[in-house]
């Protein structure tokens, strides 16, 4: 179970490793504060839909277990918004868009399709929370430096930066950010091998 | 058919329960969502004219801010059309001589890092102490009817600059502030 | 009237790029842009679903959700409609024009999945002043063709890179990305434009 918990953070990250997910790591991460709650609306949504799955496994007919998965994300995923918005309306505000188009976020469908369907509740549970927690942490690791950079500020605190580099918030920084974190990753990567063998 | 009705009943079940736990979480979230915005709209009232004591609603969304004694100034919320990211949701306060006491902006779809700057205080306190119409320029505002544009958001200072100059007509024209427009 | 179409128009496919300006769509953007044919025949699909849900969500708006006072049920209502728009395109153009459905086949399921699909249906019923029909189905037919563009000059880019001498770190997804990043960077320069 824990190590479920963690394949989902680190060796399987989904979006430092399985690359999905894309569209909210690039669009939202313009500060940490809203990588983090894009992150952990993400978590909830991924957590409940893959409990309920689970639950519902032995009922849903393959032939129509599509249509029944889109249901049930869609469910919370309006759930997820409504309350933000009654709850915590600064942060709808600027999430916007992206958070009804959770729905299509693909790590939530991968899951419910590769782990959530032919696993017990607990385990897809623990599955949900870690691929949820590798999704916040990927989306607040980039946000930060996409913050720092490109606004000069962390949480909105500023860090001494006089002129930052704008561009770091606009969509190229996005991609740029991305790439340059997955190329030092692969590095990492080929250092340590190197180290064993 | 025996596997049809099968597959349609469970569709049919799902949907339903989730249609039933929606129109649930729907009604309790519904009245805070519009008490959320009934809130910001009297903060951004409250923010703008700090002495009124009370707000009246009038039409074309002007309110009017009374202490004890009777208008101390008004507060006009209004669409400001032609932003980057569409119609810029905002709200100016005038004091009763006409003078802008400042704007608040409700919400806006503008870039982030450029016109939504435009949210940030730096750029709103400028207005304060202004005198409609106002006119955006680049660089330092030189007299009190300039104001600075955001760094490489000429489009959303100019739909700023429309959504301010419309909220003074309209008091304008509803007979709340006396002159004209010049 | 005409102009109005043609400044939505040039706004979608330029200014307000779904991909590079918008980041909607990103995972087929990056998943199937190795090659410029199959960048076009996914663009080509995408633009296809596109323009065909515009128009479907936008009665489902107007006289379901709207008289029923239900506007909350606006997400579920529109992927489901889009779920149920593939699958109806994937078995028309099966039957009916199979080299069609030869080419974008194996394209059509992914698309459910595509945001920006989602995307567009809904950004066409938060526009102020409200869109009308025919708006709803220019924006979404320019929305899909600024994603073609976008896979389609990325496509390019990448095929060159397949034969370019990058440090090992780099190859693959990360030049990928920093590729895009250039991209962006270069549709950033309609941004400002307003029409």
């Amino acid at each position: 179970m824990w190590k479920t918990f963690k394949n989902g953070i680190f060796s399987e990250n989904p979006t430092f490793v399985q690359l999905i997910g894309m569209c909210p790591t690039l669009a939202v991460t313009t500060s940490l504060i809203n990588g983090i709650g894009m992150g952990l609306s993400a978590t909830a949504v991924l957590v409940l839909s893959n409990i309920v799955i689970s639950l519902l496994r032995k009922f849903i007919p393959s032939k129509v277990r599509i249509a029944c998965y889109i249901a049930v994300i869609a469910t919370f995923v309006t759930m997820i918004d409504l309350l933000l918005q009654a709850y915590i309306p600064s942060l709808s505000d600027s999430l916007g868009l992206f958070i009804p188009l959770i729905v299509v976020n693909c790590i939530i469908f991968a899951r419910a399709e590769a782990f959530a369907s032919k696993n017990g509740v607990l385990k897809s549970a623990a599955d949900g929370l870690g691929m949820g927690l590798g999704f916040t942490l990927a989306l607040s690791v980039i946000s930060a430096v996409r913050e720092i950079l490109g606004a000069g500020t962390i949480l909105g605190y500023s860090v001494g930066i006089s002129t930052p580099a704008t561009v770091m918030i606009l969509p190229p920084g996005g991609f740029l950010t991305l790439g340059l974190i997955l190329g030092i990753i692969n590095i990492i990567k080929e250092k340590k091998g190197g180290k064993k063998s | 058919m025996k596997d049809f009705l099968k597959l349609a009943g469970t569709l049919c079940i799902i949907t339903f329960l989730a249609a039933a736990l929606l129109g649930g979480v729907n009604a309790t979230t519904k009245d805070r969502i519009a008490e959320n915005a009934a809130k910001k709209q009297n903060e951004a009232m409250r923010a703008l004219l700090k002495d009124a004591e009370s707000f009246e609603e009038h039409e074309n969304g002007i309110f009017e801010g009374k202490d004890g004694d009777g208008a101390v100034g008004y507060c006009v919320s209004l669409d400001a059309p032609g932003g980057y990211g569409g119609d810029i949701s905002m709200m100016v306060g005038f004091d009763a001589d006409g003078v802008i006491t400042g704007i608040e902006i409700l919400s806006h779809g503008e870039t982030a890092g450029l016109g939504a700057n435009c949210a940030n205080e730096s750029f709103k306190s400028q207005f304060a102490g202004k005198s409609a119409p106002v006119f955006v320029i680049k660089g330092a505002a030189e007299n009190n009817n300039q104001f600075s544009a955001i760094t490489g958001a000429t489009i959303t200072s100019r739909a700023i600059e429309t959504g301010v100059n419309n909220a003074y007509e309209l008091l304008v024209e509803g007979g709340y502030l006396k002159g004209g427009i010049g | 009237m005409i102009m109005k179409l043609v400044a939505i128009s040039l706004t979608a496919i330029f200014v307000q790029n779904f991909v590079l300006v918008k980041f909607l769509g990103i995972c087929p953007f990056i998943g199937v842009s190795k090659k410029v044919d199959t960048a076009l025949g996914m663009g080509m699909a995408v633009t296809f679903v596109m323009t065909l849900a515009s128009i479907m969500t936008y009665f489902c708006q107007k006289f379901i959700l709207v008289p029923l006072n239900i506007e909350y049920m606006q997400t579920i209502a529109f992927i489901v409609i889009i779920a149920a728009l593939v699958q109806f395109v994937e078995m028309f153009l099966q039957k009916s024009i199979p080299s069609l459905y030869s080419s974008l086949g194996i394209y059509l399921p992914l698309i459910t999945t595509n945001c920006a699909v989602l995307g567009v249906t809904l950004l066409n019923m938060q526009q102020e002043p409200a869109y009308g029909l025919i708006e709803c189905i220019v924006n979404g037919f320019s929305s899909g063709l600024g994603f073609l563009l976008a896979i389609l000059l990325f496509a390019g880019v990448r095929e060159r890179l397949e034969f370019s001498d990058i440090p090992k770190p780099f190859r693959g997804f990360p030049i990928a990305l920093i590729s895009a990043s250039l991209l962006a960077l270069a549709f950033l320069g309609f941004s400002g434009m307003k029409f």
